[in-house]
């Protein structure tokens, strides 16, 4: 038994599932197995940022070879969103964004679709161009949203001021702050602009949909989300769900930008047009950056108040989202991001703002980390400022408020070790780590210093209150069982994860154990959306719930078989056994399809384990005060990056990225490495290069990898990740989510460690030289 | 004339070791053809531009952009995909190593790596750097698939 | 995907190409000699170049000749940047092709498009034009002999029809001390076009540099040259007089702006004046 559970533990670390089918080409993505007979489809999009359409006449690309159809969207009155309808499926009566889809023909191939998108002839009566937050805010600024009044609002908890571009807002009002000002010895503040960016998703987003002559929908898509697709289709389209099937195979990731539904409603449309038949709608490289949702944008304004000790007594926030044309999940994100703006310290007078503003820029969804890399940047660097004026060490000031049990987050939810783990503790491992001892800045020549930067970071789920995952298991005939769940797998090694929890449940060998790598919503049991790093949380309490019903059944049928009470039963290597005579058992195989007597006789029947979780005790936030419960609990932990700089060049080399996580409990340590090293990763390329750069007309310059760089195999730096594990009482095992949170403190690290070595104030990314160069010299720059 | 193409015809290619007849246009790149045609879609496209290296496919041994071949090119070369490697080790080592995640970039990952491995097999860290960095990954942290090269390159394997 | 067709050739001689060349100007098809494709191919797909007929250069055995014929380096248009890396013949041009694009690129990226190319920065021209390097040039007039730099700058351009077959290199020029220094947008030797890319010899009578990135074209300049050998003046000086000597507006792209791009030049002259004086002084 010892060596079974050895094998099968949780603390593995086995291989992927679907590894060697990635090592060997043969995981099939969703433009993987297009049918010869599936027609194409291709996106004309607004050359404008903000453009009247005069008119559309598609009559010449309707004659062009091989086209079936084009549709637009000026006489179709659906409006699609998360909490508010503001955006159209294809543009109506105006764009507003550089790349915004305005037209779609369908053709018989690809190369015929692209052709006849020329010919679609578009007029356009350019608009002026809200091209900032800034201008954005200004009193008598252009409307992106002329019609704000009019829109559905799908969820209520949406806040549009109809006459501005402010979508939603949320505060958050918690002790007192003005008294609280003058309790501080010390006050430092700052603002922060950062642009929106790209998921930059290696795989595009791509989306199939047939409509079958007995009334079904078949959507195949790259989604994170294929029952919010179901759920859309189902409410633009007068579609009842039964009818709707989706099917997500293996995503080539998201983080976070493929839970929009966007080309599937074209696609939609598009097999309407053509009597049903289907149509593959995959974005471009170009479109993928800039017709299709992108990161946030994020202006900020930071105030903290501190006492001499380096207690923080009041922080005061003002944060503007740039959710780009649309709301989509930025609005989410607003609200998010007020509910945690005090990052994992315990502050007890704080005075929040946060705003989601439209521009003429791309619309934003959510991106890995929900909106926290962006607040944690700007919170994060002004805990290095405060540490400056207060002479205070950067790492001693986050650790003498780290948040802790007794403690309240900013919309007064108790905290403890449980719901939110030990940030202390972790802290305590960074400094280690970091060897913080040695000293922040340490002069290498001349020209070059070493420099190191910290940051720490919290995230909760943010998951609607009533978001649910479900698992089904089934056995096979000899024992060995498969699990059904509907969470989507992009990478993130979850999956596996679920498979060893079950093994870990069962006592049996997670080789034993199969899981559905694509997902189809008529076959597999709901999942609310793969996100919020929420998948280890939700579905592997559905899987452990459905392990425990599977686990009453094997006993109820085996008390049976082996005449005893069910409670003294146990179960483990594919047999139940009497407790203390583990000699007497009934192997699995005999008993998971029906138990058969000596003569012939049968009992029982297939075994079914089925789970179900919801979300708990979770209520919206308030919107006076911001009180309420956005998510069962954090993830907390300290990150630190360390730097080369070249002070002549300003250019720098990435030494060496350190990540403590307190993971309640790390299941399979090697695939949760990969997912946090990933993270910061992603991160480090985001604050040292990323940015959708857009010029004087809101025009996108740079959609393509030749010029949005992403970052390479020879500058990475060592990657250091340790986890912490206070156990979570309510996860899975103890286990908390990881998917997210290796790159929410490592952009604002790297631009601590910047700022230290260069001696200039870092307030914005990307940090390319340049960037540092100007602000040096005390330039704006005048690069594009 | 070596020989040319006016329009859409048929072409013989020799793919994994076997002759495949397609049927492409002349402006068709290679990456299109061997997905669209020959089901081979380990080769990815995700620019089509070159930058990202998911297309990456090997003629006549050496790593190349498939999305910046035409088809008609390759008419008279080996070509090789992720499906025709016969499990060599650098497959291996990225399952052993946790070098695959989302699994996107990892067949032009493996092409490119397994043909550095045949090419320099005492490559250091410099000629890998050189080699690798013609392929993004935007999942992992390129830490693990360094230790895969790594571990193929010393023999390992 | 292309969306566009056009026509593909092949030809196997010189003759042919610049046949093939002229019947399909004939037939109004825009014809473009096609060597690595790389960049043909993504001006295609992007909608930036409409040709009927690509004519494949790549047979063409002149074009592939990589060979020493009486004290010269012939290269030959077709050679890739790989093949030229590998090798090795010529260090500067191993040393500046080898930061072109990234290694898989580079197996595809010839000599001739990285010279031909219509990108501003044609890096890959830089080695030549410090060799003196000839353009062996097949047009209809016949085959001529062109000092590689007038083809860039100014003069004798490369007119339509024109194929380049090969650059010859005197031998000479492959032994003189050399470095190469690259700049890009990030840290780091990232793949990524150049902020400002200058390669430089150390030839008798001083160092001689050409440029690419910082203007809208690659380049040498005997003005800047004659100020970087200036040896009486104090390096910082010559350096910043030279800034002044570049013949062209400083572009500010994607990549960065005029103001930095010049600030960098600066580092990375002195970078290679203190390089190179120190060599054999
Ligand atoms: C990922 C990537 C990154 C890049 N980064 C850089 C960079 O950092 N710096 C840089 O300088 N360039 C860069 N480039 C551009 C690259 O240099 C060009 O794509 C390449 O030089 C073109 O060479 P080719 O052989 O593929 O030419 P082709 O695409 O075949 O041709 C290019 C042009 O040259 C003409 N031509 C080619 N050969 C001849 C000939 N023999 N005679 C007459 N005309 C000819 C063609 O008609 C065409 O107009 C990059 C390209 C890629 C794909
Ligand atoms: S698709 Fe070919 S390099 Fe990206
Ligand atoms: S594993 Fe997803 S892009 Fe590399």
């Amino acid at each position: 038994m010892d060596r079974t559970e050895a094998r099968a533990g949780t603390r593995d670390s086995m291989v992927s599932l679907d590894a060697w089918s990635k090592a060997t080409g043969g995981a099939k993505f969703n433009s993987d197995s297009i049918e010869q007979t599936t027609l194409h489809a291709a996106l004309v999009t607004s050359p404008y940022a903000h453009a009247r359409i005069l008119s559309i006449d598609t009559s010449q690309a309707e004659q062009m070879p091989g086209v079936k159809a084009v549709i637009t969207c000026q006489n179709l009155a659906i409006r699609c969103g998360t909490w508010l309808a503001d955006r159209p499926i294809l543009a109506g009566w105006k764009v507003r964004y550089y790349g915004e889809p305005v037209a779609a023909v369908v053709a018989m191939t690809q190369h015929e679709a692209l052709r006849a998108i020329e010919a679609v002839k578009v007029a356009y009566e350019p608009l002026p161009v809200v091209n900032s937050i800034a201008d954005a805010m200004k009193l008598g600024a252009p409307l992106v949203h002329e019609d704000l009044d009019s829109y559905i609002r799908i969820k209520p908890v949406i806040r549009p001021r109809p006459g501005t571009n402010i979508a939603h807002h949320q505060a958050v009002r918690k002790g007192d702050i003005s008294k609280a000002w003058r309790e501080c010895d010390e006050v430092v503040e700052a603002s922060y602009s950062l642009p929106q960016s790209d998921h930059a998703a290696l795989e595009t987003r791509s989306a199939r949909v047939e409509l079958t002559p007995d009334g079904r929908v078949n959507v195949h898509s790259s989604s994170q989300g294929p029952f919010i697709i179901r759920k859309n289709i189902s409410r633009y389209f007068g579609v009842d769900k039964h009818k709707i099937i989706v099917t997500t195979p293996v995503v080539g990731g998201s983080f976070g930008g493929k839970q929009s539904v966007q080309l599937e409603l074209i696609a939609f449309l598009a097999s309407r047009a053509v009597g049903g038949q289907a149509v593959q709608l995959t974005a471009t490289r170009e479109q993928d950056m800039a017709s299709c949702p992108v990161r946030i944008g994020l202006d900020a304004h930071v105030k903290l108040g501190a006492r001499r000790d380096g207690r923080i007594v009041a922080a005061e926030f003002i944060w503007m989202v740039d959710s780009g044309a649309y709301t989509d999940m930025a609005v989410v994100e607003t609200t998010s991001i007020a509910a945690d703006c005090t990052g994992p310290y315990a502050i007890d007078n704080v005075w929040c703002d946060s705003y989601c503003v439209y521009t003429n820029h791309p619309f934003a969804t959510s991106f890995r980390g929900f909106g926290h890399l962006e607040y944690t940047f700007c919170l994060e660097r002004t805990m290095d400022k405060l540490a400056l004026a207060l002479g205070m060490d950067p790492l001693e000031l986050r650790l003498a408020n780290a948040i802790g049990t007794g403690h309240t987050s900013p919309t007064r939810t108790p905290v403890n070790s449980s719901n939110a783990g030990s940030l202390a503790h972790c802290i305590g491992r960074l400094k280690s780590l970091m060897n913080w001892d040695e000293g922040q800045r340490i002069e290498v020549d001349g020209r070059k210093v070493r420099a190191k930067g910290v940051a720490c970071m919290w995230k909760n789920s943010s998951t609607p209150p009533n978001a649910i995952s479900s698992a089904i298991l089934k056995f096979t005939p000899d024992g060995s069982l498969s699990i059904s769940c509907g969470a989507v797998d992009m990478g993130q090694g979850a999956k596996t994860g679920l498979v060893q929890l079950l093994a870990e449940r069962l006592r049996m060998s997670p080789d034993r154990i199969t899981i559905n790598v694509s997902v189809n919503t008529e076959l597999n049991p709901d999942h609310w959306k793969t996100v919020a790093s929420a998948t280890t949380y939700m579905a592997g309490r559905a899987v452990l719930n459905a392990a425990d019903d599977l686990l009453a059944q094997l006993k109820s049928i085996a008390g049976v078989v082996l005449k005893c009470p069910e409670a003294d039963l146990d179960v483990a290597e594919e047999k139940v056994f009497l407790r203390d005579h583990p000699e007497v058992f009934v192997p699995f195989r005999d008993i998971v399809h029906g138990y058969m007597y000596p003569n012939g006789n049968s009992v029982g029947g297939q075994i079914i384990g089925r789970g179900s979780f919801i979300m708990r005790h979770l209520t919206p936030l308030d919107e006076g005060t911001g009180e309420g419960k956005p998510g069962p609990g954090w993830t907390v932990g300290a990150q630190g990056v360390e730097v080369e700089f070249d002070s002549r060049d300003c250019t720098y080399r990435l030494l060496k990225a350190v990540t403590v996580i307190d993971a309640g409990r790390v299941i399979n340590p090697a695939l949760a490495r990969l997912v946090v090293a990933g993270g910061m990763s992603m991160g480090l390329s985001l604050a040292s290069r990323e940015a959708l750069v857009v010029d004087d007309e809101g025009r996108v310059m740079n959609p393509g990898f030749r010029t949005y760089q992403l970052m390479r195999y020879s500058e990475q730096p060592e990657y250091v990740v340790e986890f912490v594990e206070t156990p979570n009482i309510e996860g899975p095992m103890g286990a908390r989510g990881l998917g997210e949170h290796g790159i929410i403190g490592t952009p604002v690290a790297l631009a601590n460690a910047l700022s230290s070595a260069s001696g200039v104030d870092l307030n914005t990314f990307p940090l390319t030289p340049e960037c540092i160069w100007s602000r040096r010299v005390g330039l704006t720059g005048d690069s594009m | 004339m070596r020989w040319s193409m006016t329009g859409v015809g048929t072409l013989i290619l020799k793919v994994n070791g076997s002759f495949k007849t397609v049927i492409a246009r002349p402006s068709d790149t290679l990456v299109d053809v061997v997905r669209g045609q020959l089901q081979l879609t380990g080769a990815k496209p995700a620019c089509e531009t070159g930058d990202c290296g998911a297309c990456t496919l090997l003629v006549d041994g050496l790593p190349v952009k498939a999305c910046l071949v035409l088809a008609v090119e390759a008419v008279g070369h080996e070509i090789t995909t992720i499906e025709g490697l016969p499990l060599v080790p650098m497959q291996k080592a990225f399952v052993d190593k946790f070098a695959t995640s989302c699994g996107y970039c990892i067949p032009g990952f493996i092409l490119n790596a397994h043909a550095l491995a045949v090419h320099h097999p005492d490559a250091d860290d410099a000629v890998i750097a050189e080699w690798l960095d013609s392929n993004l990954c935007r999942c992992m942290s390129y830490s693990e698939i360094r230790d895969a090269v790594r571990s193929v390159l010393a023999g390992e394997y | 995907m292309i969306a566009c067709d056009f026509e593909y050739y092949a030809p196997s001689s010189i003759a042919e190409a610049l046949g093939t060349y002229q019947t399909m100007l004939g037939k109004g098809k825009s014809p473009v000699y096609y060597a690595g494709g790389t960049e043909i191919i993504t001006m295609a797909r992007a909608g930036r170049l409409r040709t009927g007929a690509v004519i494949d250069i790549k047979g063409i055995p002149e074009c592939g000749v990589f060979s020493f014929v009486g004290g010269q380096l012939v290269i030959g248009a077709a050679v890739t940047a790989g093949q030229a890396c590998e090798a090795n013949a010529f260090p500067l041009l191993s040393a500046v092709a080898r930061r072109i694009a990234d290694h898989t690129c580079r197996n595809r990226i010839t000599i001739g498009g990285g010279v031909c190319g219509s990108l501003p920065y044609r890096e890959m021209a830089l080695p030549f034009l410090l060799g003196d390097g000839i353009a062996v040039v097949a047009g209809p007039g016949g085959t001529r002999l062109e000092p590689l730099h007038r083809l860039l700058t100014g003069g004798a351009t490369l007119s339509p029809g024109d194929l380049l077959v090969q650059l010859i290199t005197d031998e000479s020029v492959l032994s003189l001390p050399h470095y190469a220094v690259r700049r890009v947008r990030n840290s780091g030797d990232s793949v990524g076009y150049p902020l400002v890319s200058v390669a430089a010899v150390k030839r008798p009578d001083g160092v001689k540099v050409a440029i690419s990135g910082l203007c809208t074209f690659a380049f040498r300049s005997d003005e800047i040259d004659r100020c970087l050998a200036d040896t009486g003046t104090p390096l910082a000086t010559r350096v910043e007089h030279a800034v002044s000597l570049v013949p062209g507006p400083v572009v500010t792209d994607l990549t960065g702006s005029s103001v930095y791009r010049k600030y960098v030049f600066k580092q990375v002259l002195s970078d290679i004046m203190t390089e190179l004086e120190e060599v054999g002084a």
